[in-house]
């Protein structure tokens, strides 16, 4: 590159901090990782414990997220400041970005890192995170989160290095004589040979382009899913249509306030004031009132239409936030986050830098607050009748962890400014050439080509919706399963007649079932009676009964009563819910003339399929078909494009063929090919597999899961065993009795007394269950049905051993089979008293 | 470099839009991930007829509680029995109520019409929100209609416990007590045991005993007889006692399911009432003892434990 005709010392005070560690950056680093470590070791705490350790606990599951869901949110939130600084900025070609893009960049990718942390903190299982992507279901928001931000990580970590590249060029060439040998190999390898050749620009130029234009619906996406963690549910407060953008506003909000303080700090360390005017200040300033502004008006939007309505729960809701437990939180964030920093900026006293930084300060803690209040006022917002419990205190593990986090942002900033330049000086120095000079030819067709991606993207994009939507259409009309029903077959059982009893004028009832003897169709029964002379009898009431059983509760099922007509017909249709021979009874049960009569017809019932399945929504976004493949083809075309970034970035390594100056530090032609191609052989290695991969977890998805629709079962799903109609599963052989004798004392009440829980050792509030008491002989067998000596298949407690469907409470556990044969064996022996 | 790419070097020709061998690339790609696609839409036809238990009929467990003849076990001055059973049939861990007894004032702001109580067990819902947002399909439903939890799967984000409108899920915050016969046993998802430190739990209509022909244990417990236990793909339903029509019970009684108008279609009926059925001594003096539910075993551990500890 050749030597620049600009300021020099934006050079050097650039480059300047790279050489060396001062003796304020290695205390500094040394306080953070005191922080940080004291967050490690509370988390370490808390794996070792559990979640307990933390003030979600005491809540009795009612504020099940607590402070480590709302950093999440508020770290991934303030990574947005970087896509709107840096990409808006650039694609509406703002020029007074130019000295901050940087510092935003950093911003993003330290945010993201530390934000895609927290909800590990947060699980309770952090052992079981591979499951995510061995069984992680497409549509669960949680996927999507972890889609979006990898796919954003990468993004601005792309982002970041693009426009880095000049810059570690102007590091390899003026400090290689100056810095450690490792720093002088990173400089080589992340400068992919840059020399500022017309190809190695035009190649640049391509790729930031792509990235601008590409990262903005990233970022859009990031916290829209983000926001969906909490719209996706039912809750009130969360039940909202508006979070997408609302999260996005406050998110990119809460950026612009994140990137002022820290350009406010860096400056102050860095001396960078010249080249970042307190203008550069206010602008952000203007920015901050601006989206205070449009927070405001969400919240007027939010509150007013709930809080016009007052719906069941709203109500509650509204007033904690108000007046209520959470208003000195609100008010101070509505007034000191979101009316303050408009203020701030309207007046033109305060419209200074130091009038700016406080209010960027009062708008990062406010929209911790505002995060907090999301979270926390719904949850305790009760969703069952009850009364609000327990209040939500964080303990000093979510605390320190907290910290801990704060501590590592801080000082993952604090190293990347030591590592490169944080003022992007080769834009500046754009900036300030064409400001003088004719426009460059390449930053002109830059625009033009940025359209070649965008028309490649539309054309994958379309065949993708294309493709995706033959397969969706055809599912979409195969999916909808008819129920089991044929046409109505003609068929009905010849009627059988039994002889009327009773005293009184005798009656006479027939029973005729008609209509289909298949399952599910209607069985149309008619009962006639009739006196013994043969005259109908109106108005009686005839009911009709089925047996019906329930393991080995039997009875009649009454199918219904009827009132006979006119002619004495009583008439009712019921659907044949059994197979095989299903028996009707009719009976009158007689009134003060009249005898009872009773009458009985059998129909066979032909078997059938399954009659009751739960209907599915015919559209739903969460079912398989056209969404899935949207979201992989839209994930493939990113990563795609990634892909092309990373060729563009080899494209420059590979275009540097002119020597590199003699003070760059690697001499050998060789070692310097070799480490130009580190960072894009890097970059290929991954993004290619975790692309891949990424789409790999939404394609393998519906094969472990059985809860996409129509209850059909994935393969990693856990099976039971099905519960059939008319089946019940028999009760196990008893297992043979011992020839010894078995002493009661010695071997059965022992078992007993360690087994049998509250029959044993009776509860203080209720009476032991169904008052059985195991606790002695006599109690045991002064309970009629217990024990039956001699006879262990009747014996209830034998039976409540070994058949799954009587397991007493409080389930004695499975006993062993040895303790099992011992009881048999007693009871079989007689139950004495031994 | 031979192969250096062609876009840079060639002078006066203008380089491709995208360079040719990225854009074949990444349509490649695309076109990979829709081919799997493809694949995928018909294996997925492919298992839905061999995936569903066609054949046997399978049950379709609902349950059915009256509400007329629970009173919260007030009137017995006892704790809710059928939470009680529950308890210590699963060895519920502590401060968990799979099933839960609350008590609500019958009509706002009047107190002379007296409480009502509402047993709430899991739902199981047939649109559950529990089930559509676990990240990892830890929780799903059984071709029979319930909602089961894999605890073994389950990482613990508590997701679900945030999307259940009825707060019907819980969480293992620390090690859950439990009998030391019951956390040497191979964990069983059917029952929920052992239970698992880091995970959800909940009601799951005790299914092992149902499928067996036998009765939830709240079923059976509740000394009012306030529950039934339907199959609606017999339609036929139970309270222990007695077998009736399930579609004439729901129909006579003008059932209806709690909160329905948030599309969760519920498989728990409720007949409304306010415990006219249930003898009571007094109408306004009993106390709904809640508060007195036992969670026993916890007791008898920690004193096993204690005792274990001195003599060791």
């Amino acid at each position: 590159m050749s030597p620049s005709t600009t300021d020099p010392s934006l050079e050097s005070l650039a480059l300047e901090p790279l050489v060396g560690l001062g003796r304020r950056f290695l205390l500094l680093v040394a306080g953070l990782l005191v922080v940080v470590a004291i967050g490690v070791v509370a988390y370490a705490v808390q794996l070792v414990e559990g979640l307990q350790v933390t003030g979600m606990a005491p809540t009795v599951n009612k504020v099940m997220w607590g402070i480590y869901i709302i950093n999440f949110v508020f770290f991934i939130g303030i990574s947005h400041a970087g896509t709107l600084i840096s990409a808006i900025l650039r694609v509406s070609q703002a020029e007074w970005r130019r000295p901050i893009t940087r510092m935003a960049e950093f911003i993003t990718v330290v945010a993201l890192s530390v934000g895609a942390l927290m909800p590990i903190f947060d699980l309770g299982r952090p052992d079981r995170i591979p499951n995510l992507f061995v069984y992680g279901r497409w549509n669960s928001p949680i996927l999507w989160d972890f889609f979006s931000i990898t796919t954003y990580l990468f993004g601005s970590l792309i982002y970041l290095y693009l426009p880095l590249i000049p810059d570690l060029a102007l590091c390899r060439d003026r400090l290689s004589a100056r810095v450690s040998r490792p720093k002088r190999w990173l400089f080589h390898a992340l400068a992919v040979g840059w020399q500022g050749t017309p190809g190695q620009r035009a190649a640049l130029a391509r790729a930031l382009t792509l990235m601008m234009v590409l990262i903005i619906p990233i970022a859009v996406s990031v916290h829209t899913v983000v926001s969906w963690i909490f719209a996706m549910t039912l809750r009130i407060g969360w039940n909202s249509t508006v979070f997408g953008i609302y999260f996005v506003a406050g998110a990119i909000f809460s950026g612009t306030a994140t990137l002022i303080i820290v350009m406010a700090i860096l400056r102050r360390v860095f001396r960078l004031r010249p080249h970042i005017p307190d203008r550069q200040f206010v602008n952000l300033g203007y920015l901050l009132a601006a989206l205070s502004l449009v927070m405001l008006y969400f919240n007027l939007s939010e509150y007013v239409t709930a809080g016009y309505k007052l719906e069941e729960g709203e109500a509650a809701h509204l007033g904690s936030i108000l007046v209520g437990a959470f208003a000195p939180w609100y008010w101070f964030y509505v007034l000191g986050g979101l009316v303050l920093p408009a203020l701030l900026m309207l007046a033109p006293w305060t419209r200074t830098f130091w009038g700016v930084l406080a209010g960027a300060v009062l708008a990062d803690v406010a929209m911790w607050v505002e995060r907090y209040i999301i979270v926390i006022s719904t949850l305790r917002t009760p969703q069952m009748p009850y009364t609000d419990l327990a209040a939500y205190l964080p303990t000093w593990v979510e605390l320190a962890i907290t910290a801990g986090a704060f501590a590592l942002f801080a000082l993952l900033i604090a190293c990347f400014a030591k590592l490169v330049p944080i003022v992007s000086i080769w834009e500046v120095r754009e900036h300030e050439e064409e400001a003088g000079a004719q426009p460059r030819p390449e930053a002109r067709e830059a625009v033009p080509r940025g359209l070649g991606p965008a028309v490649g993207l539309g054309i994958v994009v379309g065949a993708a919706l294309l493709a995706a939507l033959l397969p969706g259409a055809a599912s979409a009309g195969g999916r909808h399963e008819r129920p089991g029903a044929g046409a109505a077959a003609e068929g009905s059982a010849p009627p059988r007649m039994s002889a009327p009893a009773g005293p009184g004028d005798s009656t006479r009832l027939a029973v005729l079932i008609a209509g289909a003897a298949r399952l599910g169709e209607p069985l149309r029964i008619t009962a006639t009676l009739t006196t013994a002379a043969g005259r109908p009898v109106p108005g009686a009431v005839i009911r009709f009964l089925m047996p019906g059983a329930w393991g080995e509760i039997e009875g009649d099922v009454e199918l219904g009563a009827v009132k006979t007509d006119s002619a004495g017909l009583a008439r009712l249709a019921a659907s044949a819910r059994r197979s095989g021979m299903v028996e009707i009874r009719a009976r009158f049960e007689g009134d003060g003339r009249l005898g009872p009569a009773s009458a009985a017809a059998a129909v066979t019932v032909a078997t059938g399929g399954q009659l009751y399945r739960p209907k599915m929504p015919a559209v739903s976004v969460r079912a398989s078909g056209l969404a899935p493949w949207l979201l992989g083809a839209a994930l493939a075309a990113v990563w795609s494009l990634y892909i092309v970034v990373a060729r563009l970035v080899l494209a420059i390594a590979r275009a540097a063929d002119l020597p590199a100056p003699a003070a760059a530090g690697v001499t050998d032609v060789g070692r310097r090919r070799f480490f130009r191609g580190l960072v894009p052989a890097g970059m290929h290695a991954a993004i290619a597999p975790v692309g891949l991969g990424l789409v790999g977890v939404i394609a393998r998805s519906p094969y472990t899961h059985d809860n996409l629709e129509g209850h059909r079962p994935g393969r990693g799903y856990r099976r039971t065993p099905y519960a059939h109609v008319g089946k019940r599963a028999p009760m196990p052989p008893l297992p043979p009795v011992l020839e010894r004798e078995v002493s009661f004392s010695r071997e059965v009440l022992p078992v007993l007394l360690a087994n049998a829980g509250p029959h044993v050792v009776p509860p203080k509030s209720s009476p032991p269950p169904r008052g059985i008491r195991l606790d002695g002989y006599d109690r045991i067998m002064a309970r009629e049905g217990l024990v039956v000596p001699g006879k262990p298949e009747r014996s209830e407690l034998v039976r409540v051993l070994v058949d799954p469907a009587m397991r007493m409470p409080p389930s004695i556990p499975p006993l062993p089979g040895e303790q099992v044969q011992v009881i048999v064996s007693w009871v079989a022996q007689g139950a004495k008293n031994n | 470099m031979a192969n250096v790419s062609r876009d840079n070097g060639e002078a006066g020709r203008a380089p491709a839009a995208i360079p040719r061998r990225a854009f074949l690339r990444h349509t490649a790609a695309a076109a990979t991930a829709l081919g799997l696609a493809g694949t995928l839409a018909r294996t997925e036809r492919a298992a839905a007829t061999d995936g569903t238990p066609t054949g046997p009929r399978l049950r379709q467990w609902v349950m059915v509680i009256d509400l007329r003849r629970c009173d919260g076990c007030a009137g017995l001055a006892l704790p809710p029995q059928c939470t009680q059973f529950c308890n210590w049939s699963r060895f519920v861990p502590e401060q968990q109520q799979w099933l839960e007894v609350y008590e609500k004032e019958i009509v706002e702001d009047l107190p002379d019409s007296g409480v009502n109580y509402l047993p709430a067990p899991c739902m199981q819902c047939q649109n559950a929100p529990c089930v559509n947002v676990c990240p990892v399909g830890a929780t799903f439903h059984t071709p029979e209609g319930v909602v089961l939890i894999d605890q073994e799967r389950c990482i613990g984000c508590r997701f679900c416990m945030a999307a259940c409108p009825y707060d019907r899920r819980f969480f293992n915050w620390g090690e859950p007590v439990q009998p030391p016969q019951v956390k040497a046993a191979p964990y069983n998802v059917q029952t929920q045991t052992p239970a698992i430190k880091g995970t959800v739990m909940k009601c799951d209509f005790c299914t092992e005993r149902a499928a067996a022909g036998g009765l939830p244990y709240c079923v059976e417990g509740c000394p009012r007889g306030a529950f039934y236990m339907g199959d609606l793909e017999e339609d036929i339903a139970t309270d222990g006692q007695k077998v009736v029509q399930l579609s004439r019970l729901l129909r006579d009684n003008e059932a209806f399911r709690y909160k329905e108008e948030l599309g969760t279609r519920p498989r728990v009926y409720y007949i409304n009432g306010h415990g006219e059925e249930a003898p009571r001594a007094t109408s306004h003096e009993e106390t709904f003892r809640k508060a007195d539910l036992e969670w026993p075993w916890v007791e008898i551990v920690r004193v096993a434990e204690a005792r274990r500890e001195t003599s060791a």
